[in-house]
């Protein structure tokens, strides 16, 4: 038995609508945000022990439950550290005056724990925001933490003194309320800027499947 | 008795220095014009701070040191962008060309205060004193502004 060819187009075109249904459902393309990208899979943080700003111990798990955003710093750092945490207090104000936004931590992680202490990170965070949290480690949760981040820092070697500088990426990483690495802000960051993309990506975040 | 070869080097030697102290006289006569100055006041417990300023030499100069009663030392510092790694690098000296204003801001150029001995408070002032290549020394009496509230936006827009 032979079926028509027009049977044959129509069940194919079907066939064709499904796949791409499927497929546009299952792997919607990223949001193009103002400044920065959103990831094309949200990646997971390794297992790595951090301390707070409190001296207690932090996990990458503990994120987990709601948005966070996280700048690579060091509490030494003269002029774009300020800037960027001057800029993520403006981004907080922002966004609890706008009623679609999910809530969101902010977090400077220090990169240079030889001079950050718990103690040290707590009185500078606090100084741009009173519920700002500092985090902090050893070198290798640190170098964890922020190679899954796309975040690079460099740390002169065998410094006796306190004077020597970091380099490091001035990014801000957003993780979403899985713990996952979300989107990498790239500076400059606007607050206006980042809030809309904040709100765009947490909105499609919320319509996920 | 000196070869002939040494004698042409004295003699351009010679022209150098005379060049040099013509330059120092030149620009002793105007230094640069400093404006817009102000250092960021410090979060406790900072050891750090940074000053931003615009310097407009009219006939070209270079800033070569910096020093404060506020800070053990004052270094030029530039960010380098490499690969995504924002490298803070330490300058000898900053070119300042002829007529053109050279803004040190935030997030770029800036002076990077060493050693703050005591936290800069919002509303006082910091004494600065900028030497430059050309012989000028110019003291700036610097305001310390809180920042959180947004950075002073210098005169002329870029």
């Amino acid at each position: 038995m032979r079926l028509p060819a027009a049977a044959i187009a129509a069940a194919a075109a079907a066939l064709g609508i499904a796949a791409w249904l499927l497929v546009g459902t299952r792997a919607q393309a990223p949001l193009e945000i103002g400044a920065g990208y959103v990831l094309a899979t949200p990646r997971p943080l390794p297992a790595a022990e951090l301390v707070d700003e409190r001296g207690e111990p932090f996990r990458p798990g503990d994120f987990a439950g709601r948005w966070s955003f996280l700048y690579f710093g060091y509490t030494y750092c003269p002029d774009v550290c300020p800037l960027t945490l001057v800029e993520l207090a403006n981004l907080k104000k922002l966004l609890a005056a706008e009623p679609l936004a999910p809530h969101a931590d902010y977090y400077l992680v220090s990169v240079d724990p030889k001079r950050d202490t718990p103690a040290r990170l707590r009185e500078y965070v606090a100084y741009f925001d009173p519920e700002f949290r500092g985090l902090t480690g050893s070198p290798e949760a640190l170098a964890a933490l922020a190679q899954a981040t796309e975040t690079l820092y460099e740390v002169p070697e065998g410094e006796a003194g306190d004077n020597y500088l970091v380099s490091h990426s001035s990014n801000v990483v957003l993780l979403d309320p899985a713990g996952l690495v979300h989107a990498v802000f790239t500076p400059p960051h606007d607050p206006k800027s980042v809030a809309a993309d904040f709100t765009k990506v947490a909105a499609r975040y919320a319509e996920r499947p | 008795m000196a070869s002939p070869e040494v004698g042409r080097c004295m003699t351009s030697f010679v022209r150098i220095l005379v060049a040099l102290s013509l330059c120092t006289a030149v620009a002793a006569a105007e230094p640069p014009a400093v404006s817009d100055a102000w250092i960021r006041a410090t979060p406790p417990g900072a050891r750090t701070a940074a000053a931003y300023l615009t310097i407009v030499s009219a006939g070209g100069d270079r800033l070569v040191g910096a020093a404060t009663p506020a800070a053990g030392a004052v270094e030029i510092h530039t960010h380098v962008a490499e690969a995504g790694l924002q490298r803070m690098v330490r300058l000898a000296e900053l070119a300042v060309p002829a007529g053109e204003a050279v803004r040190l801001e935030p997030g770029g150029r800036h002076l990077m205060l060493v050693d703050v001995s005591k936290p800069l408070e919002a509303g006082t002032h910091v004494a600065l004193s900028l030497r430059f290549a050309g012989g000028g020394v110019v003291e700036v009496e610097v305001p310390v502004v809180d920042a959180r509230a947004g950075a002073p936006a210098p005169h002329a827009a870029h």
